[in-house]
């Protein structure tokens, strides 16, 4: 007896994998029979030649080929390592697959009901599942169900930068985003810019509102203008103080900052989406003892703003501003919505991170060999 | 009528757009509505300009000090604009390789454009020196992982990063003893057992060879940072965004929210 | 003692124009002195290197230089550490840009001083396709040939009429992004989101980004994701790859720019609450 051969290892070979052609690429897929295996290499050999190529090694039971020449057929096959390395064993060749011609490879898109695409469908789901609870909270506060918000600190300080702007005499600043009208930041901030004309108009100072988008700078005016009106005073409202400035990112910053330091507002706000000319402005507007307001979506510049301003609207709390500015019950009831999706994804979330890290640890394999024992044994 | 037809006009090119996004196959509709808005956003761009040019004469006009700014706008305006206009006659196009308004926009316009991102240097020193004041437990906490995060992404920064350590630990440390004398009883001994502790963690620092390992640390800690806290932040935002932006999309869409509009 | 606290807390409220001074003094001696510190090589750039480093010779890669001359300390250095890389290892470069003019000029730049050291030739070796608007449009019209987009390159002539065309496209004599190897986004904004979004997630082209550091956190989540295999995060990614390159650039030496100013930074925050604990102590 060799004493050699206890220290042998064996390997239970993989069977035949599985290989499919998915955009111009073979994925090569196989089942984990042997749970000491170290890494796999993969094979391939082309129908009607004789050579067979190592096209890599994984320790997963998968191997993409990007490699493929259409037109030409393959067979892959997966050899499996001992722990040591020292011996290994191999599988049976794959069938054999082929890639197609480029022309027919375009046209193969899958629909689902004949026309959404199927790449898209969860996005679909996920719409009409937050459409319903968004209805569904529509209606309950339309039914006169009283839904409680918190207080956004940045939007009820409005008032109190604009009353401290009309003791000290002076021009409220108003400073949009670089985005354009298709972004739904921008359409919010109009809707704060025609709160805050509502306020000015109250205490007749002058509004500043610098633009960057030709289309926000026309949507800003009827905006300002309505405000005013409904405050009673369309006389405040100024035309000249609406302007357009350029397009470009640093010439724009570059002119508001030079508005801020000619006009020395007492009030200064900046919503809309920001790149990196936020903090050079709102430095600006600091260092003129100004007190400012940000609300952006733009996740980079939030900490520039709540370092250098007074109060900032973070994230969804800008979406949510028009809604609390309004104070009409319907339009903050359908903020709800957003919570209780949040925590059903907080639970998809959760979820996937359990099964993520059982399959790491190879744990839910073992659950499913115990699964599927339990169901032999029960005749199942 | 005047809010009703933009409702309904918004309600009728948003889902038309989000359908779009579902049936991929008809993209080319989706790319003539945005075409449109191009079309659009360019005649907008005249009343842009036109708002520019009037507001800036009209600034002229009054006069007084401020108005050289105006001059110096509307003949820069003009300058540039036919100088562009002579370069696309002579070069067939002003961005063409040997145009002379290619060589404005290289060396004037370009060292404008990166000189007014370079304020952010400055300003972000400012802000910071204002900012960053350790007033509360989570103002603290920012405090250290910013100083970690700037020290583990320079060279020797680990090194600077255990000075820091050590001076921002004694002041601590002998702040808290210091306040002990102002309190008796409890409140006294608690707080000199936290100044202790501060200047105690210390202790193995004078070892050179921990606090070599301690400063190795750092710059991995640092990606730890970036990579594990930071981004599970940022997704957290992302996502309530994301679901904010959905409701707000449909509240504009559905014309429950009109703030915007008259 | 008392005086000795008012000193301090006078520390709190220096004067911004004495900060902004001492920050051009920390940028700029280190880069007169022109001296190299070493560091350690962050793990996202040693992936993405090792991307450029797995191509072989003849392989292409494209890459768009979405930035402008604003944050071109930042990304250009980047730039040229990759291109060394590629050329070093006869790899064929596409350039292209969605930043309009800003970023051909940055990219033509970048690619022209690097091919002249490498010897490599235009229409050979590497070709720039130039500016387009459109931004998402451009790419997805890239997918199904790049000459829908760039029927000339930005010298005005026909694609297909280069030799370094008829050899990366292939049997089929059409380019896409099948013929691409890797795609590098060096950006300044939010086109590599789209990028990875729409390139990455339709046709599967593998991709390493460069970013300035202001975006960078954002693209840590694409990166553990596996949708992109490497980053280059701010100056610190772009002297990285110059580490593992082994070459010292511009990068490199600002590193010990952005060191001092780092320190300087700390050093006004600890003064910052050091006058804030003397406050206290009076008060």
């Amino acid at each position: 007896m060799n004493l050699f051969f206890i220290a042998q290892v064996f390997v239970i070979p993989v069977e035949q994998p599985s290989v499919r052609v998915e955009d111009g690429k073979a994925i090569v897929s196989w089942t984990r029979v042997d749970t000491s295996v170290s890494k796999y290499d993969v094979y391939r050999k082309v129908e009607g030649e004789e050579n067979i190529v190592r096209i890599g090694e994984t320790k997963d039971t998968f191997l993409i080929d990007t490699t493929l020449i259409p037109g030409k057929t393959y067979r892959y096959m997966v050899r499996s390592f001992a722990p040591d390395d020292s011996t290994f064993v191999d599988s049976r060749w794959s069938q054999p697959v082929t890639l197609q011609q480029k022309q027919e490879q375009a046209e193969k898109r899958q629909y689902i009901l004949g026309v959404i695409a199927r790449e898209r469908f969860p996005v679909l789901i996920f719409l009409l599942f937050f459409g319903f609870l968004f209805f569904y909270y529509y209606n309950q506060a339309r039914m006169g169900k009283e839904i409680f918000i918190r207080r956004l600190a940045g939007l009820d300080a409005i008032d109190e930068a604009v009353g401290r702007s009309t003791e000290m005499g002076k021009p409220v600043v108003f400073v949009h985003g670089l985005t354009g009208l298709d972004d739904p930041t921008t359409i919010s901030a109009i809707a704060i810019l025609k709160y805050i004309a509502k306020k000015v108009a109250m205490y007749e100072i002058d509004l500043i509102v610098p633009n960057t988008d030709p289309l926000v700078l026309l949507a800003s005016k009827e905006a300002v203008k309505e405000g005013m009106l409904e405050a009673g005073r369309p006389d405040v409202y100024r035309e000249e103080n609406i302007m357009f400035l350029t397009t470009q990112q640093f010439g724009y910053a570059a002119g508001v900052n030079g508005i801020l330091v000619r006009e020395r507002p007492g009030a200064t706000f900046f919503m809309g989406y920001f790149y990196a000319e936020s903090l050079v402005m709102a430095e600006t507007a600091y260092s003129i003892g100004s007190i400012s307001i940000a609300g952006t979506t733009a996740i980079t510049q939030l900490p520039f703003f709540i370092a250098a301003c007074d109060y900032t609207l973070i994230g969804e709390e800008m979406y949510a501003a028009s809604a609390y500015l309004s104070r009409n019950p319907v339009e903050i009831g359908t903020i709800k919505s957003e919570d209780v999706a949040k925590v059903v994804l907080i639970f998809a979330i959760v979820v996937g991170v359990i099964l993520a890290s059982l399959s790491q640890l190879g744990i839910a394999e073992h659950l499913y060999e115990a699964y599927k024992a339990l169901w032999s044994a029960t005749g199942g | 009528m005047q809010t009703t037809l933009p409702v309904l006009l918004t309600f009728i090119m948003g889902t038309f757009m989000i359908l779009m996004f579902f049936m991929p196959q008809f993209a080319n509709a989706e790319s003539l509505a945005t075409r449109w808005t191009t079309i659009v956003w360019g005649f907008a761009l005249l009343l842009g300009i036109d708002s520019l040019i009037l507001g800036h004469l009209r600034k002229i006009r009054k006069g007084g000090a401020q108005s050289i700014h105006s001059w110096g706008l509307i003949i820069a305006f003009f300058a540039t604009l036919l100088w562009g206009f002579f370069a696309w006659w002579k070069y067939g196009n002003p961005f063409a390789p040997q145009s002379s308004f290619l060589w404005m926009f290289r060396y004037v316009y370009l060292p404008l454009d990166a000189t007014m991102f370079a304020l952010l240097a400055f300003f972000i020193a400012s802000a910071a020196y204002r900012a960053f004041r350790a007033r509360s437990m989570e103002s603290t906490l920012l405090l250290i992982a910013a100083t970690i995060v700037m020290m583990g992404r320079v060279p020797l920064g680990g090194a600077v990063f255990v000075a820091f350590f050590v001076a921002f630990m004694l002041m601590i440390g002998t702040y808290m003893l210091y306040e002990s004398t102002r309190y008796t009883g409890f409140d006294r001994f608690i707080r000199i057992i936290i100044g202790l502790l501060f200047i105690g963690v210390l202790i193995p620092l004078m070892n050179p060879s921990y606090a070599k390992s301690f400063a190795n640390f750092i710059p991995g800690f640092a990606d730890w940072v970036m990579q594990v806290p930071n981004t599970a932040g940022q997704r957290g935002i992302a996502l309530g965004l994301l679901l904010g932006g959905i409701a707000f999309s449909l509240r504009v869409l559905f014309g429950i929210e009109r703030g915007y509009l008259r | 003692m008392n005086a000795a606290v008012r000193i301090l807390e006078q520390l709190g409220k220096l004067d911004r124009r004495l900060i902004y001074a001492l920050v051009f003094l920390a940028t700029a001696i280190p880069l007169i002195l022109n001296i190299k510190l070493p560091m350690p090589v962050s793990p996202e750039v040693k992936s993405a290197f090792e991307a450029v480093d797995r191509l072989k010779p003849g392989d292409v890669i494209l890459i768009s230089t979405d930035y402008g001359p604003s944050s071109a300390p930042e990304t250009q250095p980047m730039l040229e550490a990759i291109l060394s890389h590629a050329f070093k290892k006869n790899v064929k470069v596409l350039l292209m840009t969605h930043w309009r003019f800003e970023g051909l000029i940055m990219g033509i730049e970048g690619i022209d001083k690097v091919a002249k050291k490498y010897h490599k030739e235009y229409g050979k070796d590497y070709l720039v396709l130039g500016y387009r608007p459109g931004g998402t449009a451009v790419m997805i019209g890239m997918a199904e040939d790049f000459r829908n987009i760039f029927s000339t390159d930005n010298a005005g002539k026909p694609l297909d009429s280069y030799p370094i065309y008829k050899e990366i496209a292939g049997d089929d004599g059409v380019l896409n992004y099948k013929d691409i190897d890797l795609l590098v986004g060096l950006e300044a904004g939010s086109i590599g989101n789209f990028w990875i979004m729409i390139v990455n997630a339709r046709y599967k082209v593998p991709m390493i980004m460069g970013t300035t550091a202001v975006i960078t956190p954002e693209f840590f989540a694409f990166y553990q994701s596996g949708q992109i295999e490497g980053l280059l995060g701010g100056l610190k990614g772009a002297a990285d790859y110059e580490t593992l390159l082994g070459v010292v650039g511009f990068a490199s030496k600002g590193m010990v720019s952005q060191f001092s100013v780092h320190v300087l930074i700390i050093l006004l925050i600890l003064l910052g609450n050091l006058s804030d604990i003397a406050r206290r102590f009076r008060g």
